[in-house]
């Protein structure tokens, strides 16, 4: 089952304040008792354009077969190829003829241009063919390059439409010439995750990774259901964020009741972060306010639904305000700042305004020394500096910070 | 209020930036500052020995000679003065604040009690000694500007005299002292 627990930035409010108040709501997911072994549902949608050739492509028919060596015989693998178009190598089968797989994952040849969309609908079609409530349904995708025969537009909606289909995507991009963005998005829509893969030899490691942490999947599906009291509403701008083990931004949608946030999967024994965003209006009440009520629904491996008890939001109004912010919220909201931050720079660095790029990019090095996170600081010391030499970054620095700021933890 | 780290105009109010969630103001006492370097005026960090900063290039160096000074914040509390320096300039301004990355008022604050209810740019005293008008402007402070005791709009100087009791958030008070020496004897 999963647990729920709370915390305000600040659960008291002055009275009579006239403007709203902001305040920030950090929940942690606990997910405690083991279950039965995880089934998998998979599909590699994999990039087999002309600059896969060589090393990349041999790297990755190599993963691939790791992969499937370790997935077990009830479990399900499929395999899309794209270039310009996108086919199906091997369609939905259990992995009861591991060999005859593998052989056919053998034949991939590098040639043709990129359209990751095309192999993106051929994936979750694949994986549609066999739809057990009881699997994990899950799409790699792999690419080292931009979608030029694509439509983003079109990645986009099949990254929603994956989740609606409880599928999510783990996106990975190869070498430095891959869209960022458009990977990132494909990640986030689909409460999956995203990678840097800086050479080919990070293929197999990866993909090894990628299955251990499927394989350790226990819960699906999580929609966290707030309802709001009249005081009470969402940032329009940043509602919330799925904090672990990356970084995403969450948009709640109405159901007609309350508001829905996905947010993913979760581990066996494992914890989530997710901080909400919200504005308060003046309290009506002299002490005890109600913000909203909330529940966690989501499906254990067995297929059945669940929702957490109701939780009440509570805040207290008060004269003794005191504007002390909880330290462990704080430290998230920092976090988060960091990764928001980062897009920034991003931007600013696109328009050529590189002294405000870096005026940003030292509060984010202030908030990382503060949070102690010495490999991101290395990351940030490097853009700075590369900044103020060149007036500019390099793809892969560009690539490997904003991966990096994305990153919380590795699970 | 206007995020100092990514310019976003945010509603009155907000402790985080809605777009970047950069700390915006009163919380902001414990982001580390560099330990060593110095600020630019517009607040850009520069290592220890710069003379210009390398971003904006504004000169670092403190080159104007300080006159020994009239006027003076005392804070009754620690028992310490603030000399505000005279200058060569017929109208004298200080910008009162609390030092930060983003920020370098002219009268930095952090070192006093309760500093962080203060604003990084919190209010602004001007001395005008053509007409020896004196005054105190809250620059949108988050927890305001008073004169003895009386909160101050935005923007809307108030004139200032010997004596005055000024409170940069109610929490931190000092007097206003003018030392008439010279003149008279």
């Amino acid at each position: 089952m999963i647990k729920v627990s709370y915390h305000f930035d600040n659960q008291t409010i002055p009275k009579n304040v006239s403007n709203e108040e902001q305040r920030f709501v950090l929940l942690r997911l606990q997910s405690e008792v083991e279950v039965p072994r995880t089934k998998l549902n998979l599909c590699f949608v994999l990039d087999k354009s002309g600059s896969m050739d060589g090393a990349p492509i041999e790297n990755l028919k190599r993963a691939v077969k790791d992969v499937v060596d370790l997935m077990e015989e009830e479990d399900r693998v499929s395999v899309i190829l794209f270039d310009s178009e996108a086919r199906v190598l091997i369609s939905n089968s259990p992995l009861d003829r591991k060999k005859e797989i593998k052989n056919r994952i053998e034949e991939i040849d590098a040639l043709g241009g990129t359209c990751i969309d095309e192999g993106l609908e051929k994936g979750i079609e694949q994986i549609e063919v066999f739809k057990e409530k009881e699997y994990v349904n899950w799409l790699i995708l792999l690419t080292d390059g931009k979608n030029e025969h694509g439509d983003d537009e079109k990645c986009l909606y099949l990254a929603k439409e994956a989740r609606k289909r409880s599928i999510s995507i783990t996106a990975l991009g190869l070498g430095k010439y891959w869209d960022p963005t458009l990977l990132e998005k494909i990640a986030d829509f689909s409460s999956g995750r995203m990678f840097y893969l800086e050479n080919p030899e990070d293929l197999r490691e990866r993909f090894k990774k990628e299955l251990q942490m499927l394989k350790n999947i226990a819960f699906k599906d999580l929609v966290l259901k707030v309802k709001l009291t009249p005081i009470a509403r969402f940032s329009e701008l940043n509602p919330g964020f799925v904090v672990t083990p990356q970084i995403q931004r969450v948009e709640p949608l109405w159901n007609g009741e309350e508001w829905e946030f996905e947010v993913g999967n979760m581990s066996r024994n494992s914890e989530k972060l997710v901080l909400l965003h919200m504005f308060l209006k003046a309290p009506p009440h002299p002490y005890i306010n109600k913000v909203a009520e909330m529940t966690l629904q989501y499906k254990d491996l067995n297929g059945k639904t669940s929702n957490t008890e109701s939780h009440t939001l509570i805040i207290e109004a008060t004269e003794l305000y005191s504007p002390q912010i909880n330290q462990e919220v704080r430290e998230v909201i920092d976090r988060v700042s960091v990764y928001l931050q980062q897009q920034i720079v991003e931007s600013l660095l696109e328009e050529n305004k590189p002294n405000e790029a870096l005026t940003v990019l030292q509060t984010m090095e202030h908030t990382v020394m503060k949070l102690e996170d010495e490999e991101l600081k290395g990351l940030i010391e490097e853009n700075i500096e590369k900044i103020k030499e060149e007036g500019t970054i390099s793809e892969d620095l560009r690539l490997k910070t904003k991966v990096q700021t994305k990153m919380v933890m590795e699970e | 209020m206007r995020c100092p780290v990514c310019g976003y105009e945010n509603r009155e109010g907000v402790v985080f930036c809605e777009r970047c969630l950069a700390s915006m103001d009163i919380f902001s006492q414990e982001l580390p500052s560099f330990e060593e370097g110095v600020f630019c005026p517009f607040g850009h960090w520069n290592p220890p020995g710069a003379k210009f900063c390398s971003i904006c290039g504004a000169p670092l160096e403190e080159t104007i000679e300080q006159i020994p000074s009239k006027y003076k914040l005392f804070h009754k509390g620690s028992n310490k003065t603030i000399p505000l320096p005279d200058k060569e300039e017929d109208i004298l301004r200080f910008v009162i604040g609390r030092k930060s990355a983003n920020s370098n008022p002219d009268i930095d604050l952090t070192d006093f009690p309760n500093s962080h209810t203060v604003s990084r740019l919190h209010a602004a005293l001007v001395i005008n000694k053509i007409t020896g008008e004196i005054t105190l402007e809250d620059l949108e402070s988050t927890n305001g500007t008073y004169v003895n005791g009386e909160r101050l709009q935005p923007h809307k100087p108030k004139a200032l005299k010997n004596g005055d009791k000024v409170s940069f958030s109610r929490k931190l008070e000092f007097i206003f002292l003018i030392e008439d020496h010279g003149e008279n004897s």
